[in-house]
């Protein structure tokens, strides 16, 4: 009977092959990362958009940008507004107990074009969720 | 046994079917009183027209297309014809060399809409052909008006085109009619098709084909007017709720606006009475929380459920003459619960007597997230008279928005206008006079002569202004103390963005909006009516305005 003997795997193999196999997971990790960082974000911001915390409405008036408050579960819980309007600095606003309206004086000041706003409420807990994006025009 | 149902029923519903009563002379010779000025003012309106665009046309008999006087020619003739969208200079190939509007990468490919061989052209000798009522290259509708350019030599060079809009033509008369008289017009051309009702519905279809107009009655009377060119019939058919059959007397003329073509203007009795509905009282804040209602309820339960519950005429967004309706960014309607039928259609280009684009503005105010916006249109509950309506607007997201609007129980405006018709048309010949004049003697000496009301710009009654496209007001004869500062955050007590939406819309081209703006010789808020452009350089923008109360 012939007996088979198991070839020796050397020391210098079994590192490359950890090696190997150290890369390629790497790899995968890093496509995930990125189909994640394409898509995921994309997936939490429509995903809280859908079924917002607060239900916000934009709105242009004159030289001031309108942020109507309209409930929602967290809307108790809603401290402080930041709003981005595309190509500016970010506005903070603080928001009353129960108020339905904040506004934004002089906020679209020397601003022109179609520029998307962001919106983004900051509640008690310290979240900071985007809660609207709109594409407003302004002339 | 099936025939006979058939037959039965069919001689069921002819005999149910009331029958025209006969009117007397006396009765149809009042309607004639009425009815041939209105045809003199709208031939005359046309002669002149045609006389324009032929004049216009023998100016440019041996102009080169890259000659600069040909564009101040084309402008010169867009302001002496205000009823006009836009004009263009085609080669003899149908392609457009120069326009008054703006020409892009595109424009040196754009055909005219119809052609006409140059024996056409000549056959009408000293007339300008008049096409069929249709949609131009550039999206409006109305009829073009056709004469032909030659060269130095005398060979054939192409054309002058001009489209008229039908809409402005026709409506400034029939809104004087209807306010003092009680009657109504239609013009249809002598192939059936209509150009011009009360009911915009009913602009676009040929009377001899299209399924609404197919009863033996109706094309009895309609192949009578066609076929005769002065006459008086009384028929059966819908009032302007398009839920009753009325008696409506008619007479009608000829009109012959130009070669080829001839319409008959139709002046009918048939104004809805007064329904008796009570006039909905509900303020502008109780308006928009209605309309902010209708936007929570479209973030809980989604698009499509409230779109059905907006259609819904017994829904919770239908309140007698307040209702929720919709329209995608585009024009297209998606909820208009008391005439469902427009579901689906587009309504871009709908305008209202004054030429205020009604969708465009909706839209335009969407855009800015939401707001107020002023339109006439038609009360239900006032013999369907035009009102001015308030409505309120807001962006559900990117891609459609909701509204509702109130009438302004303020019928003096709406009276205003119908009296003052001749004055919307100085409004536009005025603004685009100072377009003409910026290109001839340059902006600054066109500011200069806004300033002077001793200018030959100068028009009472109306108050030219120019803005830059970042909002710093250039001159404003209405409040010159805004000259040098800008204005992009002027708004009213309604919050709407005056020169911001004035500014988007002369961007967009140039239009009619309504608005409500400071007088400060009299220390209140005016209603307005307001028209701008953009000038050549395509930065500033030339308006004026016309105060309705």
């Amino acid at each position: 009977m012939a007996i088979r003997y198991k070839k020796k795997t050397s020391q210098r193999e079994k590192r490359f092959m950890m090696v190997v196999i150290l890369a390629v997971i790497i790899i995968l990790i890093m496509v995930a990362l990125g189909f994640l960082a394409m898509f995921g974000t994309a997936y939490y911001v429509d995903a809280s958009l859908d079924d917002p915390a607060v239900l916000l409405h934009v709105s242009l008036s004159g030289d001031d940008i309108i942020i109507s408050i309209y409930g929602g579960r967290e809307v108790d819980n809603l401290v402080q507004l930041e709003i981005e309007v595309e190509g500016y600095a970010h506005v903070m606003m603080d928001v009353p107990p129960g108020a339905k309206e904040v506004v934004l004086s002089h906020a679209a000041y020397g601003v022109t074009g179609t520029r998307t706003v962001g919106v983004h409420g900051i509640f008690r807990d310290g979240k900071n969720v985007m809660l609207i994006v709109s594409s407003i025009k302004f002339t | 046994m099936i025939l006979f149902i058939i037959m039965a029923g069919y001689l069921f519903y002819i005999h149910t079917q009331p029958a025209a009563k006969p009117v007397s002379d006396e009765y149809i010779c009042t309607m004639k009183e009425v009815l041939y000025p209105a045809v003199d003012i709208i031939q005359s309106e046309m002669d002149n027209t045609t006389l324009s665009v032929w004049n216009a046309a023998r100016e440019l008999d041996g102009v080169d297309a890259s000659d600069s006087s040909m564009n101040l020619t084309l402008l010169k003739l867009r302001r002496d014809v205000p009823i006009s969208f836009e004009v263009g200079r085609f080669d003899e190939n149908d392609t457009l060399i120069a326009s008054t509007m703006k020409m892009d990468e595109t424009s040196g490919t754009a055909k005219a809409t119809a052609h006409y061989t140059e024996e056409e052209l000549r056959a009408a000798g000293a007339n300008c052909i008049i096409s069929d009522y249709g949609q131009a290259g550039f999206g409006e509708y109305g009829v073009t008006v056709t004469a032909p350019i030659y060269d130095a030599d005398g060979k054939y060079n192409g054309t002058l085109r001009l489209v008229i809009n039908t809409g402005s033509l026709f409506s400034g008369l029939a809104e004087y009619l209807r306010y003092e008289y009680g009657y109504t017009i239609w013009v249809v051309q002598d192939n059936g098709l209509q150009i011009y009702d009360e009911n915009t519905e009913e602009i676009g279809r040929n009377i001899l084909i299209d399924p609404l107009y197919q009863t033996a009655s109706i094309q009895n009377i309609v192949k009578n007017i066609l076929e005769n060119e002065r006459g008086n019939v009384s028929y059966i058919f819908y009032d302007a709720s398009w839920s009753n059959y009325t008696q409506t007397n008619a007479i009608w003329e000829t009109i012959i606006p130009g070669d080829g073509m001839t319409w008959r203007l139709v002046l009918t009795d048939n104004t809805v009475q007064n329904t008796g509905e009570k006039d909905l009282s509900m303020t502008a804040e109780e308006l928009k929380a209605f309309v902010e209602n209708a936007y929570t309820y479209v973030n809980s339960v989604g698009k499509e459920r409230a779109l059905a519950e907006f259609n819904n005429p017994n829904g919770q967004f239908v309140d007698g003459e307040l209702y929720i309706f919709a329209y995608d960014r585009n024009g297209t309607v998606l909820a208009l619960p008391y005439q469902l039928s427009m579901v689906g259609l587009n309504r871009w280009y709908l305008e209202d007597t004054s030429g205020v684009k009604i969708g465009q503005r909706i839209i335009a105010r969407a855009e800015q997230g939401g707001g107020y916006v002023y339109y006439l249109y038609p009360n239900p509950a006032n013999n369907y008279n035009k009102e001015l309506k308030l409505t309120y607007v807001m962006a559900v997201n990117d891609e459609w928005c909701i509204a509702a609007g109130i009438y302004m129980q303020n019928s003096s405006i709406a009276e205003t206008l119908s009296e003052d018709w001749k004055e919307r048309e100085n409004l536009i010949r005025q603004v685009r006079n100072l377009e003409y004049l910026s290109k001839l003697e340059g902006e600054a000496s066109v500011i200069e002569m806004i300033r002077d009301q001793k200018s030959e710009v100068y028009i009472e009654g109306l108050y030219p202004f120019a803005i830059t496209d970042n909002g710093t007001m250039l001159a404003d004869s209405l409040n010159p103390a805004l000259e040098g500062t800008n204005q992009l955050g002027l708004k009213n007590s309604y919050g709407m963005s005056v020169m911001r939406e004035a500014i988007s819309l002369a961007k967009a081209g140039g239009g009619m909006m309504y608005n409500l703006v400071w007088d400060p010789t009299t220390m209140q808020e005016n209603h307005v009516l307001m028209y701008i452009e953009p000038a050549e350089n395509g930065s500033t923008y030339f308006g004026s305005m016309m105060i309705l109360e």
